[in-house]
């Protein structure tokens, strides 16, 4: 196992240096820079302070030269600074960081166990009306993009009902405390959650209905199991192996859903900082962003495939 | 005397895209203690969905056991709640299915298959249950048995597999095991010895069996009695010896002249019964086997034959049943 993870690793590094290469570009071809995008073209010596600081950033230079001081400052473990606020990106990255993961968390917890537990129904009870529901529902929830259901979360819950704040991650001027930190994690979470949980629900019914007629189903009932443990023991136990698969897959699309999430509700985690580096032009933000998400998806896919040959002892013994 | 299980007039249907299939069509007959019953018939016959309706194992939709009763040690199963049916379900009745490599749950090991009706049905801790366990396995014969009670399924051959199905289905000496085609997935080889343990196992713990297959040869040296179904319905029901020397339906005769013998000459083709299964879809309104039967009369494209005495415990749903058998005496022929 653990020379597969280290050689899985190995593998990724080559993956990950050209997708730097490709941000680097394209970060690069967007018109403007970082300069253009802090000095106001009202200033009277406008051409000479630009020059001036794209000489400081190292601006001037020929790209490759600018992508090769910026990987070689990435081997000596340095992600940069920013060139906005001259903050070191790794420090920028770690601090907000947290606050990324905590909606990941909870919107990957809200789907998980509502995505399964609503499958699972549906799949038991197919073709009765509550399947139909949950499948309307299902179609639903995939066909919203989660920036507009966000948006209409925040119509509904924090402006007319006024429920749950609008924005933020706490009330400003207050003491950190854990219930006010969640009421404001509230409704991002519920609009990253949402499609997710149409996803989940979905492949688990899909699952679920493939299993539900095996032979060792029925072995099961003919040894006197209850229904419980009929399903959970026997269905769910087997169904939820392909399940795994693609919530391992969703945990990507899940870091960058919080990208526009982040937008909306004004989370302040490195989705945000992300739109904003872009905004600004902020090419070792970007680049940092960029590193962390390729991150995040090779970590993904291993604990996907870790966690799925716990589950198979036929993978597990392979 | 009270038999161990008394099957009355039972009736199972399914529903699929609107039309009602008449699988199990009223049958009857009774199982002693101790005793075998082989339950013969091509697929599609209802032999399987007549024990699976025992076991209430039919689920609806899209099936339904729709009448009859069916008696064991003098409950009507067919009324006892579902709680008490999960108690008689592989505690008091149970079952080997047809396909071990399939009937197994892949993801669970076989020692926390055993152990599950074990502490289901018998309330044993943890340790108890695995050292029964254990012994289950050895006495179905697995060699290791303590070792690989942490195995998995595909760790398993098939023939493996069947003996840990029938150490399952006795865990907790059941006084009825229903074999449904148990060998017709194994080796010819491997089916011999599943035959052979079965009815080692039988004679030991003096379980009474239900023995489903479609292979008349197979069931002859094992069995007290057999029945034969044809479309749902009984057609034959008669003590071994006496159905393979004077059977008393056509079709019944139609399976014996199957079975390929020896000293057939090569160029001989094997014997088959003509024409095609009876549509399940309609109810029956003559014999169902009337359309393929050498012998019909016109009686028996108007009315549906009824089960009667044709001798000592021999019934036929046949009306030439008597006619037949002075015909074809098997006896002398084989």
């Amino acid at each position: 196992m653990t020379t597969y993870i280290v050689r899985r690793i190995l593998i990724s590094l080559p993956i990950i240096l050209v997708i730097t290469v490709i941000v680097f570009l394209l970060a690069n071809m967007m018109p403007g820079d970082a300069v253009m995008a802090m000095i106001s073209s009202d200033s009277p010596m406008e051409a000479d302070l630009i020059k001036l600081r794209q000489g400081q950033l190292g601006l001037d230079l020929p790209l490759y030269e600018q992508y090769g001081r910026w990987l070689g400052n990435l081997l000596k473990g340095s992600l940069g600074y920013s060139f906005q606020t001259g903050e070191p990106v790794g420090q920028m990255i770690l601090t907000r960081i947290p606050a990324t993961l905590e909606l990941m968390g909870l919107s990957l917890l809200i789907s998980v166990i509502l995505g399964v537990f609503l499958g699972t129904i549906s799949a038991m009870k197919q073709y009765s009306p509550m399947d139909y529901g949950l499948t309307l529902f299902g179609f639903t929830g995939i066909s919203i993009p989660d920036f507009f259901l966000g948006m209409i979360l925040i119509f509904i819950f924090a402006l007319k009902l006024g429920w749950f704040p609008t924005s933020g991650m706490v009330t400003a001027g207050t003491e950190f405390s854990w219930s006010d930190n969640l009421r404001h994690l509230f409704l991002p979470a519920l609009a990253l959650a949402l499609v997710r949980t149409s996803v989940f629900m979905r492949y688990t019914r899909a699952s679920v209905l493939e299993v539900i007629n095996e032979d060792y189903v029925r072995t099961a009932r003919a040894k006197g199991m209850t229904e419980r443990v009929v399903t959970v023991r026997h269905i769910l136990r087997n169904a939820l192996i392909p399940v795994i698969t693609v919530i391992g897959i969703n945990l990507t699309v899940l870091f960058a859903g919080s990208v526009i999430i982040e937008t909306i509700f004004q989370w302040p985690g490195i989705g945000m900082m992300f739109i904003n580096a872009i905004a600004l032009r902020d090419s070792p933000v970007i680049m940092g962003y960029v590193l962390i998400s390729a991150f995040v998806v090779l970590l993904a896919n291993l604990v996907t495939d870790v966690t799925y040959s716990f589950a198979d002892p036929r993978i597990r013994y392979e | 005397m009270t038999h161990l299980l008394e099957v009355k007039d039972l009736v199972t249907r399914f529903y699929s895209d609107g039309a009602t299939i008449h699988a199990v069509n009223g049958i009857s007959y009774t199982l002693d203690e101790g005793e075998s019953l082989a339950i013969v018939g091509e697929s599609g016959s209802g032999k399987s969905v007549g024990v699976m309706s025992i076991m209430g194992l039919i689920r609806f939709p899209p099936g339904r056991v729709e009448g009859g009763e069916v008696l064991f040690k003098g409950r009507d199963l067919l009324k006892l709640s579902p709680d008490e049916m999960r108690a008689v379900r592989g505690g008091e009745i149970s079952m080997v299915f047809q396909d071990p490599m399939t009937s197994l749950n892949p993801v669970l090991s076989v020692g926390q298959q055993l152990m599950e009706p074990l502490r289901a049905h018998l309330g044993l801790d943890k340790a108890a249950a695995r050292a029964r366990a254990a012994e289950l396995l050895s006495l179905v014969g697995l060699p290791n048995a303590a070792e690989r009670l942490k195995d998995y399924p595909f760790q398993f051959s098939g023939g493996q597999r069947q003996r840990i199905m029938i150490a399952m289905a006795l865990t907790c000496n059941p006084s009825l095991l229903i074999a449904d085609e148990p060998t017709t997935a194994l080796d010819v080889t491997i089916q011999a010895q599943i035959v052979e343990l079965v009815k080692e196992l039988q004679e030991r713990l003096n379980t009474a069996i239900i023995w489903i297959s479609h292979n008349l040869a197979l069931v002859a040296g094992m069995v007290d009695k057999v029945i034969v179904m044809y479309s749902g319905y009984i057609i034959e029901q008669a003590p071994v010896d006496d159905l393979y020397e004077q059977p008393a339906h056509p079709y019944t005769m139609g399976l014996l002249h199957a079975i390929p013998s020896l000293d057939q000459r090569n160029q001989e083709r094997l014997a088959s019964i003509e024409g095609m299964p009876p549509d399940l879809r309609k109810a029956a309104t003559a014999c169902p086997f009337a359309p393929r039967c050498p012998y019909v009369i016109d009686r028996c494209l108007q009315e549906v034959p009824p089960l009667r005495a044709v001798g000592p415990n021999h019934t036929s749903a046949c009306w030439r049943a008597e006619e037949l058998r002075k015909i074809h005496n098997f006896g002398e022929e084989l």
